[in-house]
């Protein structure tokens, strides 16, 4: 019996042989998904409130003097490189962590006000103190009866 | 407030996932906190093998190594974040707990086992033993 190969569908194959490929097409797009390289890294939390947001990202080992921030209007991003050491007689046997340039951009719905930035990290978690602009802030209207 | 539900990412990526940790069929989690299992390195030469594990959050008061047989076993409960007075409007990654275990092989020192934790980076150096046996010459000779 032949068969192509390199063809998707086949209408001759039995039903179970269909159903097989169908379920490792289906893990395989799966598992394609959860792929580490696809991951968005750093991940990120962020709370606010009217004075402006808080954003947490997962970052360890990378010192916050080695990120490159750039607030700009409402957009704010996150820059880096995490490398790994390997010493000359070193061999992996496992590598799991992400490694390589990362960059993130994040738009919020509010102004930034570049200069009450903060930017701190401990224990591995980045945090980005974004303070919302007071130009950008709701202001309250006295309303007068006539 | 005005603008809390326009949080967006501006670049098109899956939302990051981390894995959880797996219990065995039939049986649950006691705590409500989920655990994960960090990302690792294993690097390997003739002396040493070291083990780096990503823990975001964790330091050394939340962090346990144990040695248990021949099963190293790496647990971080780092503590939670919380912002009162602020609400989460944007959520990529779950805090929780990390563990996870590996078996260590024979021939390791057990008793030089070195752990350091920096920047929620966990390094383990696992030293090996000396090569025990020795190899004996076989002359030739005279049969007695």
């Amino acid at each position: 019996m032949f068969r192509t190969r390199n063809r998707g569908y086949w209408p001759w194959e039995s039903l179970g042989e269909h159903i097989a490929r169908l379920n490792n097409e289906f893990s395989r797009a799966i598992s394609h998904g959860m792929r580490e390289s696809e991951r968005s890294f750093p991940a990120f939390n962020i709370w606010s409130n009217a004075e402006g947001a808080i954003l947490n990202a997962e970052l360890p080992g990378v010192k916050v003097e080695d990120i490159e921030l750039t607030v700009s209007g409402n957009v704010v991003a996150i820059k880096g490189n995490r490398k790994n050491s390997i010493a000359g007689s070193d061999k992996y046997v496992r590598r799991e962590r992400q490694e390589g340039e990362f960059i993130r951009t994040f738009e919020l719905p509010f102004q930034v006000d570049p200069e009450k930035v903060v930017a701190k990290s401990a224990k591995g978690i980045l945090r980005l103190e974004l303070p919302r602009a007071e130009a950008d802030k709701p202001r309250k209207i006295a309303v007068r009866s006539a | 407030m005005d603008t809390a539900n326009k949080y967006e990412v501006k670049e098109n990526q899956n939302p990051s996932a981390k894995e959880e940790v797996a219990v065995p069929e039939g049986v649950e989690r006691l705590e409500s906190r989920k655990a994960f299992v960090p990302s690792v390195d294993i690097i390997d030469n003739e002396e040493r093998t070291v083990l780096i594990a990503d823990m975001p959050g964790v330091d050394e008061d939340c962090i346990d190594v144990l040695l248990e047989k021949n099963v190293l076993t790496i647990k971080g409960r780092p503590k939670s974040d919380d912002f009162p007075g602020r609400q989460q409007v944007y959520s990529e990654y779950v805090e929780g707990d990390f563990e996870r275990a590996f078996t260590v092989a024979e021939g390791v020192d057990r008793d030089n086992i070195t752990a350091n934790i920096s920047e929620g980076v966990l390094t383990v150096v696992i030293p090996k033993m000396r090569q025990a046996t020795r190899r004996i010459a076989v002359g030739q000779g005279e049969k007695s």
